[in-house]
C-alpha cells in the first residue's frame, strides 16, 4: 500500500504532533517527521502545510538568528494549534480503531 | 554564508527562481508566503551533501505543485489537467502518424492504414471464417453434449 496517499490525510496532524515537544524550522519539523518513521514526507508537503496551518491560526512564527546564515523562522503552536491537535488527535484514535477493528474482522474471515 | 560554495548558491537561486515562475499565477502576496522560507532551506539541502537540488528534491515545477497541493491552493496552469494531457495527446497522435508514414514507406504505400484499407475485404472474410467456426463448434458441443457418453477412466 503506498503511504504517501496515507499520508496525505494525516500530515496536518503529524505537523501540529511534531511541534508539541518544542518550536522548529521548518527543516527541524521535517527532520523530526523523518525520524519518527515517516521516511517518504516531502519537503514541499511540509513547507505547503506549515503555510497553511499559520494561516488558519494554529501556529505562531519569530525569527532567530542563525550562526551559518540569515534568521531563520521558528513555528510554535499556539492555543488554537494545541486545541486543534487534541480534536486531531480523539479524530484519528476513533479512525485507527475502526480500522484495526475492520482488519481484525476480515483478517479472521479471510 | 559560509557553509555554502559559490556554485549552490547559483543553483539555489536559479530553483527559487524556476519555483516563482511555476507559482507565476499566485497573488504575490500568496506566492511570497509560499516561498519564504525556501531560500534557507535550500541553501541548507545544498549544502550537506553532494548532488544537484534537482537530483535531491526533483524537478522545480513537482516541487511547487506539492507545495501548492500541500497549502490547500489550487493547481497551477502547468500542473497536470488540461493543457498538459492535451499536448500528451498530440504528442502521441503525432507519433502515431509518424510510425503509420514510417512503416507505409516500407511496404511501399504513404501510410500503413491505405495499405490495411485496401485489405478491407479480406478482413471481412476473415471475419465470416471465425464466426463460421465459432458456430460449428457450439453446435458441436452442445450436440454431443446432450448425448452421455462414457469415457475411459470414468464410470
Amino acid at each position: 500500500m503506498d503511504t504517501t496517499q496515507l499520508l496525505k490525510g494525516v500530515l496536518d496532524l503529524a505537523v501540529l504532533a511534531a511541534l508539541r515537544g518544542g518550536d522548529g524550522y521548518g527543516y527541524d519539523i521535517l527532520r523530526r517527521l523523518r525520524s519518527a518513521g515517516l521516511a517518504e514526507v516531502g519537503d514541499a508537503s511540509v513547507y505547503g502545510t506549515l503555510r497553511r496551518l499559520f494561516q488558519a491560526g494554529y501556529l505562531t512564527t519569530y525569527l532567530v538568528a542563525s550562526d551559518e546564515g540569515p534568521h531563520r523562522k521558528y513555528y510554535a503552536l499556539n492555543a488554537a494549534g494545541r486545541e486543534q491537535l487534541g480534536q486531531g488527535r480523539k479524530v484519528w484514535c476513533a479512525f485507527s480503531a475502526t480500522m484495526d477493528a475492520l482488519l481484525e474482522d476480515s483478517g479472521a474471515a479471510a | 554564508m559560509n557553509t555554502t560554495t559559490g556554485t549552490s548558491t547559483d543553483e539555489v537561486t536559479r530553483y527559487l527562481a524556476d519555483l516563482r515562475a511555476a507559482l507565476a499565477d499566485l497573488p504575490p502576496g500568496e506566492r511570497d508566503g509560499l516561498l519564504e522560507d525556501l531560500p534557507e532551506h535550500l541553501a541548507e539541502v545544498a549544502a550537506e551533501a553532494p548532488g544537484s537540488l534537482a537530483d535531491r528534491l526533483g524537478p522545480p515545477a513537482a516541487y511547487a505543485a506539492e507545495l501548492r497541493a500541500a497549502a490547500g491552493l489550487r493547481p497551477g496552469p502547468a500542473d497536470g489537467g488540461g493543457p498538459a494531457v492535451g499536448s500528451a495527446v498530440q504528442r502521441l497522435v503525432a507519433l502515431a502518424d509518424r510510425v503509420d508514414r514510417g512503416t507505409g514507406r516500407v511496404i511501399g504505400y504513404p501510410k500503413a492504414t491505405e495499405f490495411l484499407v485496401l485489405l478491407r475485404p479480406a478482413w471481412w472474410l476473415l471475419r465470416g471464417y471465425l464466426a463460421a467456426l465459432l458456430l460449428l463448434r457450439w453446435y458441436a458441443a452442445t450436440s454431443l453434449g446432450l448425448v452421455p457418453r462414457t469415457l475411459p477412466g470414468r464410470q
